[in-house]
């Protein structure tokens, strides 16, 4: 039996060891403003697409599948976004026909998945490199957002920018979603335990592909506010692949340790943002950054999995 | 009660089958490939020796690569990191024979097998030792990797000079040296993966982790090598690479990851488990197609989307012919899952 102390640190130990993180990191280095109140609008503006990918990531993993295919289709619906976007000149249009795109591509995931018992894991890596392919035959170089009201959604001169807002009432409405409703319950069961869910007379492959097709959304959305924030279209999904992934993982390993979780997914997603930022901030080199998310990544997951070592299997994909 | 002692097909005498079913239906394949190219290329240039010449010494580098990462397939792993592991030991092989450093090419390819191995040992520890998903793992590898070779050479691209190390992929009696490099790394693999206990154990694994955990055969260790051997195929397809292509780019190789992925689960899914000589005719497939569509005027960018597309039906194909591969079995999981 675990004593309540060791209960606190196994859900609340991860963030709190993030923040010493920071705060060590902030003491160090204490001529760089890390937390001033420009910087932290940067910072979640910056994060925000990373943040709503993950949420959409989240979804997927609460129901139990796993998804890549998200690497490949983020490059491809920004070059979407900038190419109807250019072409009528109007947020609407493009954010739908990018959220179409992504819906679409992601009901044909759920359905290889749920209905013909597909492998998630190939069916998605095939989806990333297809995509892929699609983006750089669309174009070939950078592909630029013209529209000016377009752009200015992602500016920070007053307040702060629409897209955070935007991606906060999607973190909120998760966290109801997924915590307080019977959707979220089941989407739950499903992804714990999906004997139990179908004792319990859950639906389970509708459950997956609704988690697909939020994911989907979520990941249109992301998208598109990508394109608004950056204007200058480039295989922008390049690098969100570990960004994401280790967003998620080290979402799981707080809160409710072993599983995704809205917030946990959130303050990860921040913590690889502030991060990032702070090494931009002190001229580490791009390359030196990807080495400390790879490290990041292995560590966090790794010190959970070494945690709780005598509980899983002794290998596992 | 008396039995039927006459079962006819127990008793009839099994029939000599030259090829198994699957093997016919990739005969079928090939050959459609074959015949389709034929008739839509103009001149008939794609049944010259010349273009076959060539699909065959294509189709050398994706094999190797498919080798290691079937081998880890075989053990239901999963390496992401293939490509970049093959894209560094390019890079260092290249680098270690330019410049004021001049190694002999025998030693710095050495090199290069022994770093490889070393990157193979680190995932293969991750995974076994502490228990994190093999993708995890390669994934936050892939991101090391494209750190550190960036601090080896700063981005640029490295010649090579040396005409011994070339000629590791010249052509002298009509046939590339690749080729015969292929074929001792295929037996190399055959006997390894298909003949030796090595090889059982590792596809037995992958088959059925319960049932290899109560034989007794050490999981841990056999997932540890299977890493090893992966990275070690992949810098050796990495080499190859260099020495045809006479000069090594930061990230030349990364996208050979593809190749290595559809090679090695079409081969696994419609063999039901590793087989050295149905990767090597799968990769003669792609790289049949990938020629035919490359002179067609399709642009190279397509032929990725295809190769993704064959991924995918391959899978398709697999359950259509109801195979049962371990390869179905493959899951994403969130290693945390299990963890309370």
């Amino acid at each position: 039996m675990r004593s309540t102390h060791s209960k606190f640190i196994r859900l609340y130990g991860m963030p709190i060891g993030l923040l010493i993180v920071l705060l060590v990191v902030q003491g160090i280095y204490s001529n760089v403003p890390l937390f001033s109140l420009l910087n932290l609008k940067h910072i979640l503006l910056e994060t925000v697409s990373i943040a709503l990918t993950a949420l959409g990531l989240s979804y997927i993993m609460i129901s139990g599948e796993g998804d890549l295919s998200f690497a490949g289709m983020f490059s491809l619906l920004t070059v979407i976004f900038a190419m109807v976007s250019n072409q009528f000149n109007n947020f609407t249009a493009s954010f739908l026909a990018v959220c179409s795109v992504a819906i679409v591509v992601n009901l044909f995931i759920a359905l290889l998945v749920t209905k013909l018992k597909f492998s998630s894991f190939i069916v998605s890596i095939a989806i990333m490199f297809m995509a892929n392919g699609v983006e750089k035959g669309l174009h070939q170089q950078t592909t630029l957002v013209q529209d000016p009201t377009i752009l200015s959604f992602s500016t920070i001169e007053f307040g702060l920018p629409l897209v955070v807002l935007i991606a906060a009432v999607a973190f909120v409405v998760s966290y109801f979603l997924i915590n307080k409703t019977k959707f979220g319950f089941s989407l739950r069961i499903v992804g714990e335990n999906k004997n139990a869910a179908i004792e319990a007379g859950i639906n389970t492959n509708r459950m997956k592909i609704a988690a697909y097709i939020i994911a989907g959304f979520l990941i249109g959305l992301a998208a598109s506010i990508e394109s608004t924030r950056v204007g200058a279209i480039y295989e922008q999904g390049k690098f969100y692949m570990l960004p994401v992934f280790a967003g998620c993982f080290l979402g799981s390993s707080m809160f409710v340790p072993g599983r995704a979780n809205v917030f946990g997914t959130l303050i990860g997603a921040l913590f690889l943002g502030v991060i990032e930022k702070f090494m931009n901030m002190i001229n580490v080199e791009s390359h030196i950054v990807s080495i400390a998310q790879g490290v990041i990544l292995i560590v966090a997951v790794g010190l959970v999995a070494y945690k709780n070592r005598d509980k899983i299997e002794q290998v596992s994909l | 009660m008396p039995m039927k002692t006459q079962n006819s097909t127990l008793n009839q005498k099994p029939r000599f089958h030259w090829l198994s079913p699957q093997m016919r239906m990739f005969l079928v394949l090939i050959l459609s490939v074959f015949v389709i190219f034929t008739f839509t290329i103009p001149n008939f240039y794609y049944i010259r020796t010349a273009n076959l010449n060539n699909i065959l010494t294509d189709s050398v580098i994706p094999a190797i690569f498919a080798f290691g990462m079937g081998i880890i397939l075989a053990s239901r792993g999963f390496d992401l990191s293939l490509g970049h592991i093959a894209s560094m030991i390019a890079l260092i092989v290249a680098f270690l024979m330019s410049g004021g450093i001049k190694f002999d090419p025998i030693l710095a390819v050495l090199v290069g097998l022994v770093v490889a191995g070393l990157v193979g040992l680190i995932n293969g520890l991750l995974v076994s030792r502490m228990g994190i998903s093999s993708f995890i793992v390669t994934l936050g590898m892939q991101f090391l990797i494209i750190g550190i070779r960036q601090i080896i050479t700063h981005g640029q691209s490295v010649y090579i000079s040396n005409a011994s190390f070339k000629s590791l992929a010249s052509t002298q009696i009509g046939i590339s040296n690749l080729v015969f490099v292929l074929i001792i790394i295929a037996v190399l693999c055959y006997i390894l993966m298909e003949k030796s206990t090595f090889g059982r154990k590792v596809q037995f694994i992958g088959e059925n982790i319960e049932a290899s955990r109560f034989m007794g055969i050490d999981i841990r260790q056999y997932t540890m090598y299977t890493f090893i051997l992966g990275a070690i195929l992949a810098a050796i397809g990495g080499i190859l690479f260099a020495a045809r292509a006479g000069a090594v780019q930061i990230n030349s190789v990364d996208s050979k990851l593809l190749d290595a992925i559809t090679i090695a689960v079409f081969s696994g899914v419609i063999f039901g488990r590793f087989k050295t000589t149905g990767i090597i005719l799968v990769a003669i497939l792609i790289s049949m197609i990938s020629t035919g569509m490359s002179m067609l005027g399709i642009k190279t960018e397509w032929i990725e989307f295809m190769k993704g597309f064959i991924l995918l039906s391959s899978i398709f194909l697999g359950k259509l012919l109801n195979i049962k591969s371990s390869i179905f079995k493959l899951k994403l999981i969130h290693i945390l899952k299990r963890s309370n």
